[in-house]
């Protein structure tokens, strides 16, 4: 596992919004797979913000509950992750954390080339459960996508850990992505598939 | 300690060698073990999935018939052993579409989302999908209700009735998994008996909560939004019924993975690819193992068994070719 950082061309920055309050069990949970991985590699930072108190970041970075993990280079590229980064989704984290770290990623040429062209703010939500193995890769397209591209957010969510949310959109099959609030699909396609569903979600 | 193992799968994808000796499509347990017998004979070996390491064995909970694994194991982990091993002695896995295969010439070519890739051998490992049923409200409820994965969709049923179609084994054990979280589930059969393993067979008939509609064919998934109900027709007496559920999870079988392949090499009449013993196909240079090939049990343990014998036919094949 260290050896998978080491490579790192960039320092990765978390910020891992905290309550003692809301979620608690699912909170240090959390805290402490972040707390181990910082303490692993010295290429990953870890910053932990108070939910229930540091009102200005929480408003900043837009975050709707705790658990909540930012990650991020010097700046936010919009991947958030909500929920425990357990199961499958640990791999979900990694995923993130090393897209950041590398600096690069892997998609398709046409996927890159056409996603650049999207200029309108996008929201992407994908719901996912620890135990699905094709949710890592919904939740990976979304993140590459919003790394490539500052209006694009990418933001994944434990459905189980968030019924509420799961509710209001509907979650019953996971991966479930939405774009936008108003466009929807269940399954975990490929980069192309995946994109053009986004583009009828902003059009 | 935690347990930070984690699937390498999502990012490990940068290739930049495009000549190998072998390459294997799919990396569920067959194209995994092929890997490991390809690498271990010192052919240069590149194993390209679709979708996810491990196959469909990944999406199982609970595997109790593979050896060696008395207390059974999870699919998952199961599958990111493999893995690990196969990489071990130097396959390379990547996840990519692959958009086109050319499998007539002496140098096989696969086209994917992460360029060309070349081979002597193919060893074709796809597997299989799990079949839908095609009947009215499947389509506009996947998602709404109707899941073909348990381990993934179980925790939205939670204290609910459902209904598992299909009493093989594969609904059989997923059943025992959803009553985990399930209020109840009835079973629907479209034969006159439940053709599970049989100390499945044993299990299931001791829960309480269970129903069974033997030699029922389903007709509809009903509902506004989401699954309110399912009607099935009882294929003695043609008798119909609506059964209120709130789920529907389907397990009847499947479809092998062989759009990609069209007619080369040639596949039997439902799809599945055709092979000697020695696991070869009608084309040269190309064999197919596991799920995806016409045979008479779809298993881990018969799935592992094909990976390894394929990659010694592909060993024997690049001797014979080289020599
Ligand atoms: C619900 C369920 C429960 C089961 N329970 C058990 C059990 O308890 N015990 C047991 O022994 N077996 C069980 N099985 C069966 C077992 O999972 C399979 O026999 C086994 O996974 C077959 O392995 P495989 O590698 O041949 O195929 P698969 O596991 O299907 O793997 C094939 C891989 O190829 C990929 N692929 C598809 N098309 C392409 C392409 N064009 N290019 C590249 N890659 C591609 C797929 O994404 C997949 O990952 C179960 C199956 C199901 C569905």
């Amino acid at each position: 596992m260290k050896d998978h950082f080491s490579n790192f061309e960039n320092t990765v920055n978390i910020l891992y919004f905290n309550s003692a309050k809301k979620n608690p069990n699912f909170c240090l949970s959390t805290k402490s797979i972040l707390y181990e991985l910082n303490s692993i590699s010295p290429k990953i930072n870890l910053k932990i913000v108070d939910f229930d108190k540091d009102k200005n970041t929480v408003h900043k970075y837009n975050i709707m509950m705790p658990p909540a993990t930012v990650i991020q280079s010097n700046t936010d590229i919009g991947l958030r992750y909500y929920g425990i980064p357990s199961g499958y989704e640990f791999s979900t984290l990694i995923n993130s954390i090393t897209i950041v770290g590398r600096g690069r990623i892997d998609i398709p040429r046409e996927v890159r080339e056409k996603s650049t062209l999207v200029k309108k703010k996008v929201e992407i939500l994908v719901f996912v459960t620890p135990s699905c193995p094709y949710c890592p890769r919904a939740a990976a397209i979304a993140h590459k996508l919003a790394y490539i591209n500052e209006h694009i957010e990418g933001t994944v969510i434990e459905a189980n850990e968030f019924p509420e949310l799961s509710r209001e959109f509907n979650v019953m099959a996971v991966p479930k992505t939405v774009i936008n609030k108003r466009h929807s699909f269940e399954g975990a396609f490929s980069e192309e598939r995946f994109f053009e569903e986004l583009i009828k979600g902003i059009s | 300690m935690l347990d930070l193992k984690f699937h390498s799968e999502t990012y490990n994808n940068n290739v930049e060698e495009k000549d190998y000796d072998v390459i294997i499509l799919g990396a569920g347990p067959t194209g995994l073990t092929a890997g490991i017998y390809t690498g271990r004979a010192l052919l240069k070996t590149l194993i390209i999935e679709e979708r996810m390491i491990g196959g469909e064995a990944a999406s199982t909970v609970k595997i109790e018939n593979y050896p060696g694994f008395p207390d059974s194991i999870s699919g998952m982990e199961l599958t990111e052993r493999m893995k690990k091993q196969a990489e071990k002695f130097g396959a390379k896995v990547v996840i990519s579409h692959t958009k086109e295969v050319d499998l007539t010439r002496k140098i096989k070519r696969v086209k994917t989302d992460n360029g060309e890739f070349h081979s002597k051998v193919i060893i074709i490992a796809t597997g299989s999908s799990p079949k839908s049923l095609n009947v009215s409200g499947e389509k506009k409820f996947k998602g709404r209700g109707v899941s073909y994965c348990s381990t993934c969709d179980a925790p939205f049923f939670k204290d609910k009735t459902i209904a598992v179609i299909g009493a093989g084994s594969s609904g059989i054990q997923e059943g025992l998994f959803l009553l985990e979280y399930v209020k109840s589930i009835k079973f629907v059969e479209f034969l006159p008996k439940m053709t599970a393993e049989k100390i499945l067979q044993e299990r299931i008939k001791k829960r309480e909560n269970v129903e069974f509609f033997l030699n029922h064919r389903l007709l509809s998934i009903n509902g506004k939004q989401t699954v309110e109900s399912i009607t099935v027709e009882n294929r003695g007496t043609g008798e119909k019924k609506d059964i209120p559920v709130s789920g529907v999870f389907i397990y009847v079988g499947l479809k092998p993975n062989t759009e990609l392949f069209k007619d080369t090499p040639k596949l039997d009449k439902y799809g599945f690819v055709i092979t000697d013993e020695y696991l070869k196909t009608s084309q040269d240079g190309i064999f197919a193992a596991g799920d995806v090939r016409k045979k008479i049990l779809r298993q881990v343990a018969t799935a592992v068994g094909d990976g390894a014998s394929a990659a010694f036919s592909a060993q024997t094949y690049i001797e014979k070719l080289e020599s």
